[in-house]
């Protein structure tokens, strides 16, 4: 009974909160903070997920009875990554321009599919200009590496890792992103094989952090996330 | 069998699009790799450069001291002692003789302070960042000159920027100073013409002489003193290069080009 609460996207999770529990405890960063805050949110979301999708399985009017949870979630994870990538880019998010155009139009679509569709189906479109907004603060990222004058030893730089994890989740959700729609309407019995891909994607980003945190105890102990 | 063809088709096109971060990835590991090699050699650059610098310094006034030490030595050091015999010899009884040895010790005594005084000079010279570059090389040719061996022509061009480098200055100076040397070693010259011009960006030295010369692999210089080599290494320190032109009986042209200031 309580093994149904591990799949794998909640033990992936799970192990990736303890090693930021772990390595990340005693850090005095906000930022150090809230990403166990988010993962916590994270997790909790994952598994209150589970039953809920049991308890309303004979749910035939709603497609994904726990779809809801994850619309909510979805405004947490705006917040998180916008905050986290403001830190990460060494800007504030009034000073930074994708963060800044990004936000409005986030929070305007996100609005507008509720009102059209309500909270019983997913925000798509939000989601997917989310996923835009993310890649792009990943390569700004990467660029301010390009143009860097210091020298960093990628292989412990626990930022560099981060984003990595970010960048791979949310660039290889890309094509279930766009084309979530149609997958739903050809393939209606075949939600297992997406979720396999969205497990791999989270093995992935989870993965990337665990080690960023190892990281940011060990190894760089200084850096901004 | 249609769903099979789209879950294959997702799967390729996830695959592909994850493909994108790891170049990415992969790309900025190389890149950062290359950027690290470089700023190490940046770094080890700036510490030639500066301990070339220190190294030129410590020439340049070792030059200078022996240079004072060979002047006090041979020249105020003679005038010095032409003047206490010349007193000794007075004979107050003989007063026509006795003024005119007074005299000649006064003129012997006035020669010894102005030779001090260009000798103050030289010293100055030594101070490069004080009195500027045209002015050092001034001294320094006002040196060469006060031998009575040559016959130096100088000419240092309007156009040389006021605000200038004082490592490249140095390092100018010291090139100067040891082409100098070569020519009184080695060139045998009667005739030196030294040109400091300046013209987009360029601070371009002229040294040339009418010496022996030498043929180009049989350099007397690279047996001796600093070497053309090394005249050729602390102008490329400097961002700069050296011409070295020179023939058997037809004299040396040296010239260094260094982007200025």
């Amino acid at each position: 009974m309580v093994l149904q609460y591990f799949t794998t996207n909640t033990s992936v999770e799970l192990v990736c909160l303890i090693s930021a529990l772990v390595s990340l405890g005693k850090s005095r960063l906000c930022t150090s903070w809230f990403i166990i805050l988010f993962l916590l949110i994270t997790v909790t979301t994952e598994m209150v997920a589970i039953p809920i999708k049991i308890h309303y399985l004979k749910d035939t009017k709603h497609n994904l009875p726990n779809i809801w949870l994850y619309n909510l979630l979805l405004i947490v994870q705006v917040a998180f990554y916008n905050i986290i990538f403001a830190a990460l880019l060494n800007k504030k998010i009034y000073r930074n321009p994708i963060l800044f155009i990004f936000l409005p139009i986030l929070f305007g679509f996100y609005v507008y599919e509720i009102s059209v569709h309500g909270l019983f189906e997913y925000n798509e479109l939000t989601n997917s200009i989310f996923s835009t907004e993310i890649v792009l603060c990943s390569l700004v990222f990467y660029y301010d590496l390009f143009k860097s004058d210091l020298n960093i030893k990628l292989g412990s730089y626990s930022d560099f890792w981060f984003v990595t994890g970010i960048l791979f989740f949310f660039f290889g959700s890309t094509v279930l992103n766009l084309f979530y729609g149609i997958i739903k309407q050809i393939l209606p019995n075949n939600k297992h094989f997406v979720g396999y891909i969205y497990n791999a994607l989270n093995i992935l980003l989870y993965g990337f952090w665990s080690y960023s945190f190892i990281c940011k105890r060990w190894l760089t102990p200084t850096l901004t996330v | 069998m249609a769903n099979t063809n789209i879950n294959s088709l997702i799967i390729l096109t996830t695959i592909i699009f994850l493909i994108a971060p790891a170049f990415i990835v992969v790309y900025i590991f190389i890149y950062n790799q290359r950027k690290k090699r470089h700023i190490e050699e940046k770094k080890m650059m700036q510490l030639t450069f500066a301990s070339e610098l220190t190294k030129t310094q410590l020439e340049v006034q070792e030059q200078t001291m022996q240079t004072i030490g060979a002047d006090l030595h041979d020249n105020i050091g003679q005038l010095l002692s032409l003047t206490s015999l010349t007193l000794n010899s007075i004979e107050l009884d003989n007063k026509a003789k006795a003024r005119q040895k007074i005299d000649d010790s006064i003129d012997l005594t006035l020669r010894s302070i102005k030779e001090m005084r260009l000798l103050g000079h030289l010293l100055q010279g030594d101070q490069l960042m004080a009195v500027g570059l045209v002015q050092a090389v001034r001294q320094l040719v006002s040196w060469m000159e006060r031998s009575g061996k040559y016959e130096i022509v100088y000419t240092a061009g309007d156009e040389i920027p006021a605000n200038s480098n004082a490592d490249k200055d140095l390092i100018i100076f010291r090139i100067t100073q040891e082409v100098f040397n070569n020519i009184i070693k080695h060139a045998a010259a009667t005739k030196i013409t030294v040109d400091l011009d300046y013209a987009e960006g360029m601070l371009k030295l002229g040294i040339g002489d009418n010496g022996v010369g030498f043929v180009a692999g049989d350099a007397p210089a690279l047996q001796h003193g600093m070497g053309l080599q090394n005249i050729r290494k602390r102008a490329g320190i400097i961002g700069g290069e050296a011409a070295i032109a020179s023939n058997v009986g037809q004299g040396t042209q040296i010239i260094v080009s260094i982007p200025y200031p």
